[in-house]
């Protein structure tokens, strides 16, 4: 059925509807909290004021769209708040709790999209304010005389922001936006382009300019060589022919001449158009993403605005008092970093209202303010950065318990936690093994992990720490860039193929002799000034065809780094720097280990991004794998002490589902001299135990079609595979799992969050 | 026309007319008669009955010593690959990356990811690939050449080869045809377990 135009108007109401009334309802939210702390006064009453212009505007836009569940709900609190604009009725707090919990409610039905005005939501909603009016009225007059009148000191100007932006702005729908930015971050190619164009016409026009110069420098031989010919032209005896071809001869030399000339003069020509092409596109585009960029910035308060209404709701369901105070939220930052940074914030919040702030029963014991202090202050750090803290006063992060979780997750043992700062310590909770484990849990409850808070803050270009004591409370300090920077690149060589590096995650770029790479407690480091920087092989890393360049003593290393420590990476050859477009590998390949995506060059060839985080992360496992190559070349008398690789036929087989768990641990086997084949699951596992020999499976638990737990089951119950030892790696860490692996069949079972590789083969050699 | 000679009309006993004829004696609109006779009966269909049975139109294509064919309507376009970019630590049957006019393509070694070639060394030396929208996202496959489309009738395409006893890992085979021609569904093979593993890592 072909919708009436009265329909579709009705629909694209409705629309409109749905997206002012959302902002209406959060600037209420907002004028309510404030009104909260607000003393009576002018002020006040212009929040009042305020208050009941939305109101009445929300109620007025939900009559026109038949919205009437909204328009129930919002008309007694417009009652409400005209008695209080007539100051027959003082915002106490119990009328403002009624409201914040009734302007909840009409967001709810907002967002469902409730109308029916008769229903128990809204019918359970309505009461409580009808009440609340009834109470009100019949006290009016004497709640007027008592009101006193407002005193002129607290007549300060201050007239709130949102008005003065509302009429000069446009509402655009960030989709587009985002559609513009893609489109203007493409000509950047655009740029490259230009500039390669002109490098080839220059290029061009040097060969040109040698050409040139080796005619016209045999200038006297032609023009000896003309004066012969006129001789012979002259000659007795020559025919009409001849004379002829001559004659052309001599007009194609002064012709080719001629255009010479003039090929280079337009050549210059072009050249510099060219150049000026390039300056023109250069700038023009810089100016344009720079535009672009900054529409893109958008107030913090745009993302955060829901912030106190979710503290405040949150507290009350855990029984907390909590004061919350959020300044800066005119402090603009790129949309696609506060939408990014609005997780992880919530989450934080969150942490603090359920963990960090305790009852006030219990505050009052410890001496503090029932009431907690919680607070979000955005602030510039520079032009381009932003930093953003949470600070609660509640009872802090406990190093102790932490310590106690870290042992428990393997991820640190008792020696060197003995040997960190309580600082330190509680950094720890931002690892991403001890948050998977229950002591996170306990700390965060509901939403993201504190790891993943940290990695998308890394992401962004950021950095977060983390500052508690039991008796100040926790202050979590983010930094954040305001927009997102082009990325910049270096293109380097390695294995004949190009990568880019990207280049806020580089060091410095040296050279170093075989000699300067020494091996320190199993894995190989260079110095990099005064640190020792555990140093890799990239093509090993890549898993690429290796490349000897025997001929070349000196290595191009690249010094990776970031706060989580530093890698050495050899690669063939450093090339330039130049800004890098990363796009995404695209539906088919959601993530490739050790690979953020691809940019394309001047020429529209395609070059893999690395992704240096996935690099660092397993920084040791490399150093060991895979510098092994670079040692045996520059074999110095520290290094003759490293062991062969010992060469084995031994077969394993590697049951993984995720890949990069697979690559790791093939790696790691296969540098040990182990020939080793991988699975994705239980079932394929065991396909191929019935076709080829193995002398060791090493199985992950959770996997899909066949788990670890089966297939070791299955394996011991066949006949001819009963004796074959399995080992099960895995994350899981409780007794219950390891009692299950062990009554599967397990021979060893191995922890993943302890996954330290000379323990893995120390294992593995106990068993073959 | 201009192929046909009218060599028959020179040994007239052959011919059907009463009387022996000379060959110029035949006249111009008869001789264009008798042609279009013979022509149809000489000429015999590309494709038997083909108002009255339901056909699908296929494209064949070579790849290595392979050949495998498809529904036509599925395809986008096939693209001559000039620069390819290996991605390093993705499985074997992921050959490369293209830029396909701006885009990003996934190309995928059709060979491995069907375990037709076990070995993990990738084949070298294709240019072509066929490109295939689905699900919103394009994916190429590399082939050797393209033979051509045609139509084949679909009672011609023989389908519980492979599907027998449930089993649901060929789904992507529509069927084979007798002169053993695997018969492809794409986007069946675009969902095959192998890639949709790939697509939902995080």
């Amino acid at each position: 059925m072909i919708p009436s135009k009265t329909d579709e108007l009705a629909l694209k109401l409705k629309e409109a509807f749905a997206l002012e009334a959302q902002e209406q309802i959060k600037r209420v939210c907002r004028i309510l909290l404030e009104l909260e702390n607000q003393p009576e006064g002018t002020e006040q009453q212009q929040l009042i004021e305020q208050c009941f212009r939305e109101l009445h505007n929300i109620k007025g836009s939900a009559r026109a769209v038949d919205f009437g569940s909204i328009e129930a709900i919002c008309h007694p609190m417009e009652d409400l708040l005209l008695l209080m604009k007539k100051k027959q009725l003082a915002p106490s707090q119990e009328l403002l709790d009624l409201l914040v919990s009734s302007i909840c409610v009409v967001e709810q039905l907002l967002r469902c999209g409730e109308k029916d005005r008769n229903t128990p939501v809204c019918d359970s909603a309505r009461e409580p304010l009808l009440a609340f009016y009834e109470r009100a009225q019949p006290e009016g007059p004497e709640q007027a005389a008592k009101t006193p009148q407002p005193s002129a000191a607290s007549a300060r100007e201050n007239v709130p922001q949102s008005n003065v932006d509302e009429f000069e702005s446009v509402r655009v729908p960030g989709a587009k936006l985002d559609q513009l930015m893609q489109q203007v971050e493409e000509m950047l190619a655009v740029k490259a382009m230009s500039k390669q164009q002109f490098v080839a016409i220059s290029e061009m026009r040097l060969d040109l300019d040698d050409w040139s110069q080796s005619w016209f420098n045999n200038n006297s031989d032609l023009k000896t060589a003309r004066f012969v010919l006129e001789k012979i032209k002259a000659e007795a005896g020559r025919s009409l022919q001849e004379q002829q071809a001559l004659c052309r001869l001599l007009e194609t030399i002064d012709l080719n001449s001629d255009k010479l000339k003039k090929l280079i003069s337009d050549t210059s020509k072009i050249a510099s158009l060219s150049d000026d092409f390039a300056h023109s596109t250069a700038s023009a585009i810089g100016a344009l993403s720079e535009e672009a960029r900054r529409l893109l910035l958008m107030p913090c308060s745009s993302a955060f605005d829901g912030f106190p209404v979710l503290v405040r709701q949150l507290a009350r369901e855990l029984g907390k008092d909590i004061e919350f105070s959020f300044s800066g939220g005119n402090i603009e930052i790129d949309k696609r970093i506060l939408a990014e940074l609005k997780d992880s914030l919530v989450h934080i919040l969150r942490n603090a209202i359920d963990h960090g702030i305790e009852t006030p029963q219990k505050r009052l014991e410890a001496g503090k303010n029932s009431r907690a202090k919680l607070s979000l202050v955005i602030e510039h750090r520079d032009g381009k950065q932003v930093e953003l803290r949470i600070s609660d006063d509640g009872c802090g992060v406990d190093p102790d318990r932490v310590s106690v979780n870290a042992i428990k997750a393997g991820i640190a043992n008792a020696e060197d936690l003995s040997k960190m700062s309580r600082q330190d310590i509680c950094m720890l909770i931002f690892s991403s093994s001890l948050s998977t484990s229950t002591v996170i849990t306990e700390i965060s409850g509901r939403g993201i992990g504190l790891a993943i808070v940290h990695e998308k803050i890394r992401t962004l270009g950021g950095r977060i720490r983390l500052d508690t004591s039991c008796k100040e409370g926790t202050t979590f300090t983010i930094t954040v860039p305001v927009s997102v920077a082009t990325a910049r690149g270096v293109l380097v060589k390695v294995a004949s193929e190009t990568y880019v590096v990207p280049t806020k995650a580089i060091e410095k770029a040296i050279r170093v002799t075989p000699a300067d790479v020494s091996p320190v407690d199993g894995f190989y480091t260079i110095l990099s000034g005064d640190n020792v920087v555990p140093i890799c092989r990239l093509d090993r890393v890549l898993g690429l065809q290796r490349t000897e360049n025997a001929s070349s003593q000196l290595l191009h290393v690249l010094i990776l780094g970031s706060e989580t420590g530093r890698l050495a990476c050899i690669v063939d050859e450093v090339k330039e720097e130049q800004e890098v477009l990363v796009k995404s590998l695209g539906a088919l390949l959601p993530r490739v280990p050790y690979i953020t995506g691809v940019t394309v060059l001047g020429e529209g060839k395609l070059v893999p991004i690395l992704n240096v985080s996935d690099l660092l992360a397993n920084a040791r496992l490399h150093t060991r794998v895979f510098a092994e190559g670079v040692i045996a070349e520059g074999a110095g008398e520290a290094l003759a002490r490293v062991q062969p690789i010992p060469s084995s036929n031994k077969r394993v087989l590697v049951v993984d589902d995720t890949m990069t768990a697979r690559i790791l641990l093939r790696n790691i086997l296969e540098s040990s001299g182990f020939l080793t084949t991988t699975a994705h699951d239980g079932e394929a596992a065991f396909e191929l135990l019935q076709k080829e020999p193995f002398d060791l499976v090493v199985t992950d638990i959770e996997m899909p079609n066949m788990n670890g737990f089966e297939l070791t089951k299955k394996i011991r119950r066949d006949e001819r595979l009963a004796t074959l030892p399995v080992i099960i790696v895995t994350s899981l860490t409780t007794a219950e799992d390891r009692e299950r692996g062990v009554a599967a069949g397990a021979n060893a079972y191995f922890v993943k969050s302890s996954f330290d590789q000379s323990n893995l083969m120390e294992v593995v050699k106990t068993f073959i | 026309m201009n192929g046909l000679e009218l060599d028959d009309f020179e040994m007239p006993e052959e011919f059907s007319f009463g009387e022996p004829l000379e060959i110029a004696e035949i006249p111009e609109e008869l001789q264009g008669e008798i042609l279009q006779r013979r022509s149809q009966e000489l000429a015999r269909p590309l494709v038997l009955n083909e108002s009255v049975e339901a056909s699908l139109d296929i494209a064949e294509f070579h790849l290595a010593e392979h050949r495998f064919g498809f529904e036509l309507e599925q395809l986008k376009e096939v693209y001559t690959v000039g620069e390819r970019t290996h991605i390093p630590c993705c499985p074997p049957f992921v050959a490369a990356v293209i830029n396909l006019r701006g885009q990003i393509v996934t190309i995928i070694d059709l060979l491995s990811l069907l375990d037709i070639r076990k070995s993990d060394k990738q084949e070298v030396g294709f240019d072509k690939v066929l490109v295939f929208k689905h699900k919103q996202f394009n994916a190429g496959i590399f082939i050797s050449e393209v033979i051509g489309a045609r139509k084949i009738p679909l009672s011609s395409i023989k389908k519980d080869l492979f599907s027998s006893n449930d089993d649901h890992r060929f789904t992507y085979i529509k069927g084979v045809t007798k002169e053993r021609l695997l018969i492809l569904d794409v986007f069946k093979l675009l969902d095959h377990p192998k890639l949709l593993k790939l697509r939902s890592v995080e």
